[in-house]
């Protein structure tokens, strides 16, 4: 549709007035994750100066002087300001278990789990929906025996364990994939790093082969996470489509004699979509949050098992960093959520 | 089969790698010379000296560094090695004598050594890495076991003749010298980068080694992978026929049995019990238990505090315990038991060795009345999630059994982080663990174990007989007088209980069937140097 410059000044607008306000929302929200993690770590058992003074015959002073070194010693209120000081100044803290800052292993690591959480979301997606519209257009035939059986199934197996059986079949019995381990094959140089998704940057680099390494690799862990994070989307679009093609101005179209093809696709799905955009909206925080297990089975480089490595070593700048990355993750993605909201259901612009 | 080019080309030569694994030649002379380690855990520092090190870490300074002397191996059945802690070789030492009392102890180094730099391997070098070894508190206190405390004793006659002087002759010595807390650094290079709050380059050798031993690290991914390459010009021993090997972590024991059963892996390091059998039963890969001595699963009591400060209480526990089944049940029955012993004077002065309790209800009954406790008790049971492949099982048999005897126990899962903490606070009343120690001999095993303010004396014990026992077993020179010292301390340790050992554990290893030689140390790490692929002896 032809707009004039005028429309297109107005319809500009309000996205970006959103934007900003939910820009300065985002601050309290990260401030906040900021002091809960700070309070968390410092209430959780476990000594990181005694931890790291655990070899044999570590006396009191030598724990004494490791707690110093980390500043463990000063009162709470003046390592919380410090704290928050250094975030301002882009400063995350060490990580005393890689010997690196934390911001650049967290940068380092963010593209391996978005990547794979990515991938693993567009497979829920393609799998979750079409399961769920052919469920919801036959209610009671084999696709909807079908639905039900694959998300009591996704939903009753664990991560791991779908993993795992992922693993024996494809790699162990069949050898169709490559090995289970880590992002890419290990034999080759991976591609020049222009936005760490390893599938884009192989492409960028011409190297086909390797991108075909890296899907290999991409497809097993994509899969266990999709397997397990189906079940909610697929039951929702089935429920939510009921529901709309049950409703009054469907079977008025029905009545009218529009083709169903016409009636499914443009009309009941466009309406079955709001409830369908909030679960994948939950869908896709949970499994940013959730792939730790996925990551320790695969060998996968990413931030989630990076975070429970930390947290397994008391070592607390990688637990603070890893939280407050994904709570901006997840501000980010309820942004995303509540814009497209917008784009499909015009009543609610006018309540952004 | 790609690797294999690749471990044998480097990264660098990636382009050629298509062309190389094409050809078969290429392929077969690749395939006998790298190697590809899977574990679970990683390496977190470069410093032999360091603080905090993993595991993990030790078979790095194994293999980066070298020491001046090395332990000997002796040939097992299965075709691996073991190491012999009593018998040494020169590593950068080509010989060395010990005066006639025992106190002064003289290493000729080889003349030929460098550093991965270049730079010669000194005397000056070796005794400025022991100094750093006895300044640095981790070093020091292992090192302070065989009578190693002071820079002074170490002096230089000449660029490649090092004098050690001892207060008095001590048998722990040469083990101490044969670890890696006595790893020798590249001296001049880390001076470099000391500063002068840290004299000893601490911060920079965490992260940069800085050694002389077989093989450079090429690539170091902290949480992920490590390639080594083969350092050429070593001569501190044969050269080692693998040119590279990489260590890559991978935490799930599943995944690196899969990897390993397709061949695309060569070890596979710390697989549990229970992944061995199924690899055993395919016969695809090699997989052996090395049987290990200084090692050993127990369960502690809290002597200190009741109810377990009774004598009757700890032994009614060691009457109560499934041991068949706990030995079957949670280590599939792999390792030596520990139980079941026949009693009276031990036969041997070995230690540990099996105690003389079995699974007898009615003893157990009756020795909780004696101590007034007919009606049994409530009390705690820990173990630490990082242990609960074999912890879990293990701790849920006890509950079962101890509940026949009236003892009531909750099972406290203590997060892995926490568990060193509450050890040495001494928060556990009744807990089951695993430990070592790096010697074998049992009156230092007794010394680390059975006493002192620590987190090792996992029992908080304090028994004065013991005590002067193991003064007099420290020092004494005359082999029968020893035994029988030590016969009596092991029956202290029989009758007291202030651990339990349940059984020794093994060391699993699980490897390409065309990978030979391996030796096993007491870390538990791979050593490349002495690693064979296939018919590669014929070449």
């Amino acid at each position: 549709m032809p707009l004039t410059p005028r429309a297109a000044w107005w319809t500009a607008w309000p996205v970006l007035t959103v934007l900003l306000r939910r820009a300065l929302q985002a601050v309290p929200v990260l401030l906040g994750a900021a002091l809960f993690t700070f309070v968390l770590t410092r209430v959780l058992p476990g000594d990181p100066a005694a931890f790291l003074a655990s070899g044999p015959g570590a006396g009191p002073e030598a724990i004494e002087a490791i707690r110093h070194q980390l500043g463990l010693d000063r009162p709470l209120y003046e390592q919380l300001g410090r704290y928050l000081l250094d975030l301002a100044r882009g400063d995350w803290g060490q990580s005393f278990t890689t010997g690196q800052p934390v911001l650049s292993d967290l940068m380092q690591r963010l593209p391996a789990s978005l990547e794979l959480t990515l991938l693993a979301f567009g497979l829920t997606l393609l799998l979750g929906l079409s399961l769920g519209t052919a469920a919801a257009l036959g209610p009671g035939t084999w696709r909807d025996h079908l639905c039900r059986a694959c998300c009591s199934v996704g939903s009753c197996l664990p991560a791991f364990v779908a993993g795992l059986c992922l693993i024996q079949l494809f790699y162990v019995q069949l050898g169709w994939v490559p090995e289970p381990i880590g992002r890419f094959d290990m034999v080759r140089v991976p591609p020049p790093p222009f936005t760490g998704f390893l599938l884009i940057d192989t492409l960028l680099s011409g190297d086909l082969d390797g991108w075909r390494v890296a899907a290999g690799h991409l497809l097993l862990p994509a899969l266990a996470m999709a397997l397990f994070s189906l079940a909610p989307l697929a039951r929702v679009t089935r429920a939510s489509l009921l529901t709309v093609l049950g409703s009054e101005p469907l079977r008025t179209a029905t009545a009218l004699g529009l083709p169903r093809r016409q009636i499914v696709l443009h009309y009941a799905l466009h309406n079955a979509l709001l409830p369908i955009i909030t679960t994948l909206g939950l869908v896709f925080s949970y499994m940013l949050g959730a792939n730790v297990v996925v990551e320790k089975l695969f060998a996968w480089p990413g931030i989630g098992s990076y975070a429970l490595d930390a947290l397994m070593a008391s070592d607390h700048a990688p637990v603070q960093g890893f939280v407050l990355l994904v709570a901006a993750l997840f501000v980010a993605v309820n942004l995303g959520i509540d814009l497209l909201y917008g784009v499909v259901d015009p009543r609610t612009r006018h309540l952004q | 089969m790609q690797r294999r080019s690749f471990l044998h080309t480097g990264g660098s030569a990636g382009l050629l790698m298509t062309s190389l694994a094409a050809s078969p030649l290429a392929l077969a002379q690749s395939r006998t010379d790298s190697v590809r380690v899977l574990a679970e855990g990683t390496p977190n520092s470069r410093d032999p000296h360091g603080e905090g090190v993993s595991r993990e870490s030790l078979g790095t300074f194994t293999n980066v560094y070298d020491r001046l002397i090395q332990f000997e191996r002796t040939r097992l059945p299965s075709g691996v090695y073991r190491y012999d802690h009593t018998r040494f070789r020169g590593e950068l030492a080509e010989s060395w004598s010990s005066s006639a009392d025992g106190r002064v102890l003289t290493f000729k180094l080889r003349h030929d050594a460098q550093f991965h730099d270049g730079t010669p391997v000194t005397a000056e070098a070796v005794k400025w890495s022991l100094d750093r070894a006895v300044s640095l508190p981790a070093s020091k206190r292992q090192l302070a076991t065989g009578s190693l405390t002071q820079p002074s004793q170490f002096t230089v006659l000449d660029p490649h003749t090092l004098r050690i002087t001892l207060e008095r002759a001590d048998r722990y010595t040469l083990p101490n010298l044969a670890l890696t807390f006595a790893s020798v650094l590249n001296a001049d290079l880390v001076r470099k980068h000391a500063t002068a709050a840290d004299p000893w380059g601490t911060e920079w050798v965490k992260n940069n080694a800085a050694g002389g031993g077989a093989y450079q690290i090429e690539s170091w991914t902290p949480g992920q992978q490590i390639v080594y390459a083969r350092f050429d010009k070593w001569k501190s021993g044969a050269l080692p026929q693998i040119r590279r090997a990489v260590f890559q972590v991978v935490p799930a024991a599943a995944t690196r049995s899969a990897a390993l059963q397709r061949a695309d892996a060569d070890i596979a390091l710390q697989l549990p019990p229970r992944e061995i059998d199924t690899l055993v039963e395919q016969g695809k890969v090699f997989a052996t238990s090395i049987p290990v001595t200084n090692t050993f699963r127990f369960v502690a009591f809290n002597t200190r505090a009741k109810p377990f400060d009774d004598v009757r209480v700890r032994q009614a526990v060691a009457y109560a315990l499934p041991y068949t089944n706990l030995f079957r049940g949670a280590s599939l029955g792999h390792g030596a038991a520990l139980f079941g012993g026949p009693g009276g004077e031990p036969r041997q002065a070995h230690f540990p060795q099996p105690y003389p309790y079995d699974t007898q209800l009615q003893k157990a009954r009756q020795l909780l009345a004696e101590a007034g406790l007919a009606q049994g008790f409530k009390t705690s049971f820990s173990y630490s999630v990082g242990d609960a492949t074999i912890s879990e099982p293990a701790a849920l048999l006890i509950q079962e059994a101890l509940a026949k005897v009236g003892i009531e126990i909750s099972i406290d899962k203590v997060p892995a982080a926490q568990w060193g903490t509450l050890q040495t606070e001494k928060k556990l009343p009744f807990f089951i663990d695993t430990s070592s120690a790096w010697f074998n001999e049992p009156d230092y095993f007794f010394r680390i174990f059975f006493q002192g303010d620590w987190r090792w004396n996992f029992g908080s014990f304090d028994n004065a007989e013991l005590t002067r026992l193991l003064e007099q077993a420290r020092w004494e020179t005359s082999q029968p007088k020893y035994d029988a010292l030590i016969k009596r301390a092991i029956q202290i340790a029989w009758r007291e209980l202030p651990i339990l050992p349940l059984w020794l554990p093994s060391f699993e290893l699980a490897s390409a069937p065309d990978l030979k030689d391996f030796t096993y140390y007491i870390h538990g790490q791979v050593d490349f140097r002495t690693l064979v692929r296939g018919g590669a002896g014929k070449n």
